[in-house]
């Protein structure tokens, strides 16, 4: 049943010259209406502390058309104006938070953190996450960042950790547009949108890989938006310690001379118009079909493999055989590159039950990461089953933080799985045996 | 934290020196017989009591003059004696008021209270005048004027301590009695007596926390309030 309360205390909290707005208790709502001019014009709230103080907030301080998130998904805008009116705005100073609203605060928190669990546990990845990022601005609002830490460690991974603490950093620095561009590219990422195409430049250092694709940018954008992507791009390099963003024009691809058979991959067969041997079953048909003979195809475990060959993971040529008769039909593949850099090389082992018969040392000399990203962009973009074998040491690149979350995130969601090691890889794929 | 008795909440409030200043206009509202006009006798030493109805003349409250010895002499009624020598005024039934005494009213629960009698004269409140108002109604019932004036609103649904001891094993069935009526459901909203009440006890050096009790708030209004009055220090 709602209510219409006239001259409430909630309604005594919002200032005049934001709008005279009238508060409606509801036994579930919480929500905050503004006019076409942007005032306030209804407070709704439910009997829960950290809900009316939520609503109030935002009468206070919020732009209701969220005019400093442009571009952004709306729902990311919308959890990160949630993450800055309690980490900027909570009513009152670090733990002076009077006790009767500290004590609601901790358990409303602590309900909704449990509940981001079971939004995990069906995948709601996105929504447990946004969960997540609103409980640590609320508790760093009004018990610090640093306390706030110790309550999420339980219910959050180190590398979500990670990310929320780059964001309230950013927010607490008053970055907001970059502090929601950075949760957009940790959930929504968009190649197109977050990896931005690299400017030609008329020298190369070392040995840089030859760009492909045109050499201009895009011609939609305007001077405003170009000047906000260099703002961003600067933003995100300090934060990656001063490196760059990597892109996919970063990584050069180099398909090796393929050209062993992989003895597994000649099981199975298909039907064809030609081939080494006929098709017997097909001769009792009535009228010949025209694929009348029998080719070895390959139909053992396939998909894409990619191996991370920095030096952390002592990538072999040996290691990469001996996957390849675990997955004769797989394309299989490996990348290193340069950490100071940020460019790299990914190279194809491979493919369609053939292989190399040597890779020549300098393509595992190089010891860095550099190119995580644009190599997942290259894994998602392989058909089948994708298998990623990597420690997760991801560098090189400004953005080698949002790569690793991403991962994770893939791996949650069963697109991508992930091994430690090779030897966790042997583990789980037995060698196929010829007969 | 368990919740305070409206009793003890007043009893708190007088000897930690929040009544009779800065906070001496208290409305106490519940079901009947429960101890709301007879607070003040456990409270204070002296005070004056009106039972307020509806046909209650001016002169009854205010005074009026009176032939004494074959002179017409100005007597004092009770709010007049509480006002000039600092005592508490209880005003049972104060939701029967009439309009003609509603005035007066305002005048004795004024900040600071005091009221120009018909002689001429001007009564100003001595140190220790306060005011405790009874009714068996809600605060609703109470013009908004009138209502806005007192500092603090307390619901008496449960026996004082001073007629749970006169009851003795009796008070567990009276409390049953009282407990049944339900019907004592109030929020407090936002005025600006509310707002001055919290001004005078900062100044007294009191936290926003004790303030809010201190008003008699709890629960949710007791939260609303302090998010209210957080951000204007």
């Amino acid at each position: 049943m709602t209510k219409n309360k006239k001259a409430s205390l909630i309604q005594a909290a919002v200032p005049h010259e934001r709008g005279a707005a009238v508060h409606i208790e509801h036994p579930e709502l919480a929500v905050t209406v503004f006019d076409k001019k942007g005032k306030v014009k209804e407070i709704y709230t439910p009997p829960s502390t950290v809900k009316r103080i939520h609503e109030v907030l935002h009468a206070r301080y919020s732009d209701p058309g969220l005019d400093r998130y442009k571009g952004i998904r709306e729902e990311v805008a919308q959890i990160t104006e949630d993450c800055v009116i309690h980490t900027l705005h909570w009513p009152w100073k670090v733990n002076e938070t009077p006790t009767s609203i500290l004590t609601d605060v901790l358990n409303e928190m602590s309900t909704e953190l449990s509940h981001s669990k079971e939004m995990e546990q069906k995948g709601f990845n996105f929504a447990a996450f946004a969960t997540k990022l609103r409980a640590a601005g609320v508790l760093a609002g009004a018990i610090g960042w640093r306390n706030s830490y110790k309550g999420l460690s339980g219910h959050a991974s180190f590398s979500e950790l990670a990310l929320i603490s780059t964001i309230l950093t950013l927010i607490q620095g008053e970055k907001f547009n970059a502090a929601a561009a950075l949760l957009e590219a940790a959930f929504f990422f968009d190649p197109e949108k977050h990896m931005k195409k690299k400017k030609a430049t008329p020298s190369d250092k070392e040995g840089k890989p030859e760009e492909s694709g045109s050499e201009e940018s895009d011609s939609d954008s305007s001077g405003d938006a170009e000047a906000s992507d260099e703002a961003h791009s600067k933003l995100l390099k300090s934060i990656g310690g001063g490196r760059r963003l990597v892109t996919d024009q970063d990584m050069n691809i180099i398909t090796l001379q393929l050209t062993e058979q992989i003895d597994q991959s000649d099981k199975g067969f298909r039907l064809a118009a030609s081939g080494p041997r006929i098709y017997r079953p097909a001769l009792r048909r009535p009228t010949l079909p025209q694929k009348l003979f029998m080719k070895p195809s390959p139909q053992y475990p396939s998909g894409a493999i990619l191996f991370d060959a920095s030096n952390s993971m002592r990538v072999t040529h040996d290691v990469l055989v001996d996957c390849c008769l675990r997955a004769p039909a797989a394309t299989v593949a490996f990348y290193n590159g340069s950490d100071s850099s940020g460019y790299g090389t990914l190279y194809i082992f491979a493919k369609d039950g053939v292989r190399a018969k040597t890779i020549p040392p300098q393509y595992l000399s190089a010891q860095g990461n550099g190119v995580d990203g644009p190599a997942l962009n290259w894994l998602l973009n392989q058909e089948g089953e994708k298998k990623f074998v990597t420690d997760r040491g991801f560098c090189g690149s400004s953005d080698s933080f949002i790569q690793r979350y991403r991962l994770d995130k893939l791996e949650r969601e069963n697109e991508v799985s992930v091994y430690p090691s090779f030897a966790d890889f042997q583990e789980k794929h037995p060698k196929l045996i010829r007969g | 934290m368990p919740k305070e008795n409206w009793d003890t909440l007043l009893t708190r409030l007088v000897k930690t020196g929040g009544i009779p200043n800065p906070l001496n206009r208290v409305l106490l509202f519940g079901p009947p017989r429960t101890g709301k006009s007879s607070i003040a006798k456990e409270l204070f030493q002296t005070h004056e009591r009106v039972t307020i109805h509806k046909q209650l003349p001016v002169e009854d409250m205010l005074g009026g003059y009176a032939l004494i010895d074959g002179t017409t002499k100005w007597q004092d009624g009770p709010a007049i004696r509480s006002l000039r020598e600092g005592h508490c005024l209880v005003l049972d039934e104060v939701d029967q008021i009439s309009a003609e005494c509603r005035c007066i009213l305002h005048a004795l629960l004024d900040d600071p209270p005091g009221i120009t009698l018909a002689s001429g004269e001007r009564v100003n409140s001595k140190e220790g005048y306060c005011v405790i108002a009874t009714t068996n109604a809600l605060p609703s019932a109470l013009p908004p004027a009138v209502l806005d004036r007192f500092d603090l609103i307390l619901c008496a649904n449960t026996i004082s301590s001073g007629l749970k001891n006169a009851l003795g094993a009796l008070s567990a069935a009276a409390d049953n009695v009282v407990n049944r009526d339900t019907s004592y459901h109030w929020t407090r909203p936002a005025s600006i007596n509310l707002f001055l009440s919290v001004s005078k006890l900062r100044k007294k050096g009191w936290r926003d926390e004790q303030i809010v009790s201190g008003l008699g708030l709890e629960g949710q209004a007791a939260n609303d309030a302090l998010l209210a009055i957080s951000t204007y220090r």
